[in-house]
Formats: C-alpha cells, sequence, structure tokens
C-alpha cells in the first residue's frame, strides 16, 4: 500500500515537472512566451508574420 | 525556414526541458507588408482567448492566403474557428484594435534596441539577425547554458 502510494506521488510529481517545463506564459511587457520562466536562456525573437 | 524548421527542433531539444524561455515580439513591417499589422493584432487577440501560439503557427503556415488581401479579417476569423476561439469576440478585438496599442509598443521596444529586419533575434541578450540553421542556435544556446 504505501509503495502504490509512493509511484503515485512519483507520477504526479514528474507530471508537474513536465507541466512546468512546457508551459508559457505573458511577460509583464505583454510578450507571449514559451518554456519556464526561470529558464537560464532567453531567445527574444523578433518577427512579422508575413 | 525558422518557423518551419528551426523552431521546432529548439522548442523540442531546449523549451520543452525547461532550458529555454522563447519570447516573441511583434515587430510588423508596415510599409512592406500591409497586412502584418492586422495579423499581429489577430494573434494577440487570440492570446486574450490563451491562444496566441496556435494563431501565431496559423498565421505562418497560411502565410500565402492572407498576405495579399486588403482586408484579411473574414481568413483571420476562419482561423479563430479553427482553434476553436469565440469567434465573435475575437473579431471584435481585431476591429476596434484592442491589441494595436501592445503591437505599437512592440515596435518602440525594436526600435529601442535598434533591430532593423526581422526576424532578428536575442539570445541572452546576444544579437542575432536573419533566419539561421538550428546548428547556429545550438551552438549559442549550448554556450550560454554553460556559463
Amino acid at each position: 500500500m504505501r509503495k502504490a502510494l509512493f509511484f503515485v506521488l512519483l507520477l504526479i510529481a514528474g507530471a508537474c515537472l513536465n507541466l512546468s517545463h512546457s508551459s508559457g506564459g505573458l511577460s509583464p511587457e505583454g510578450h507571449y512566451y514559451l518554456g519556464r520562466e526561470h529558464a537560464k536562456v532567453l531567445i527574444e525573437e523578433y518577427s512579422d508574420f508575413q | 525556414m525558422h518557423v518551419r524548421e528551426t523552431f521546432p527542433k529548439i522548442k523540442s531539444e531546449y523549451i520543452d526541458k525547461g532550458l529555454v524561455r522563447y519570447q516573441f515580439i511583434n515587430m510588423p513591417l508596415r510599409s512592406i507588408h500591409p497586412a502584418a499589422q492586422k495579423a499581429a493584432e489577430a494573434a494577440l487577440c487570440a492570446g486574450k482567448q490563451g491562444k496566441f501560439w496556435e494563431m501565431h503557427d496559423l498565421l505562418f503556415e497560411r502565410q500565402r492566403e492572407w498576405a495579399t488581401q486588403v482586408s484579411p479579417l473574414k481568413t483571420f476569423e476562419k482561423y479563430a474557428g479553427e482553434i476553436m476561439l469565440n469567434v465573435e469576440k475575437f473579431s471584435k478585438c481585431v476591429q476596434d484594435g484592442e491589441t494595436a496599442l501592445q503591437v505599437q509598443n512592440d515596435l518602440a521596444e525594436a526600435a529601442r534596441r535598434g533591430v532593423m529586419a526581422t526576424p532578428t533575434f536575442f539570445i541572452n541578450g546576444r544579437k542575432l539577425e536573419g533566419a539561421y540553421p538550428y546548428e547556429t542556435f545550438k551552438a549559442l544556446i549550448e554556450e550560454e547554458l554553460r556559463k
């Protein structure tokens, strides 16, 4: 029973970690981004759609 | 080239692994691309409903369809429907120019940073002008990760 609970917790932790990695959002400057907010590398792309 | 070939590799190798944060800033070149301003506004309007990146992908994928249209709103509405947006809200947002100020702010920021052409990238502040193959990005990202 304890073992099963441990694995469930492990799965939840893994899912949370995965979610945080593939997340994204809107910066305070109004720019949409993909990835972790505090990732070590920031790539900024200036582009138009045309 | 960047959207179809380079970006998906950066995404799977670095963004999805939490190593890179990738930010998009609008820089519509209005003098040579007349529909680019409204496309930028449309992407931001989709963002208001949580689907900026879905609209971003569609706009790039189907560029040929809308780029020469005098008024591309109907086409953008069709895309909005495809990505399950509330089309009425989306349409009002684009027509009323609700996101025009944000595009203006993005343009001002680009000018402040000396961006003259698209695409231009900054990798932890290091400027890279033009579309480069994945290997160029990989080398620069790896260099930054080692610091």
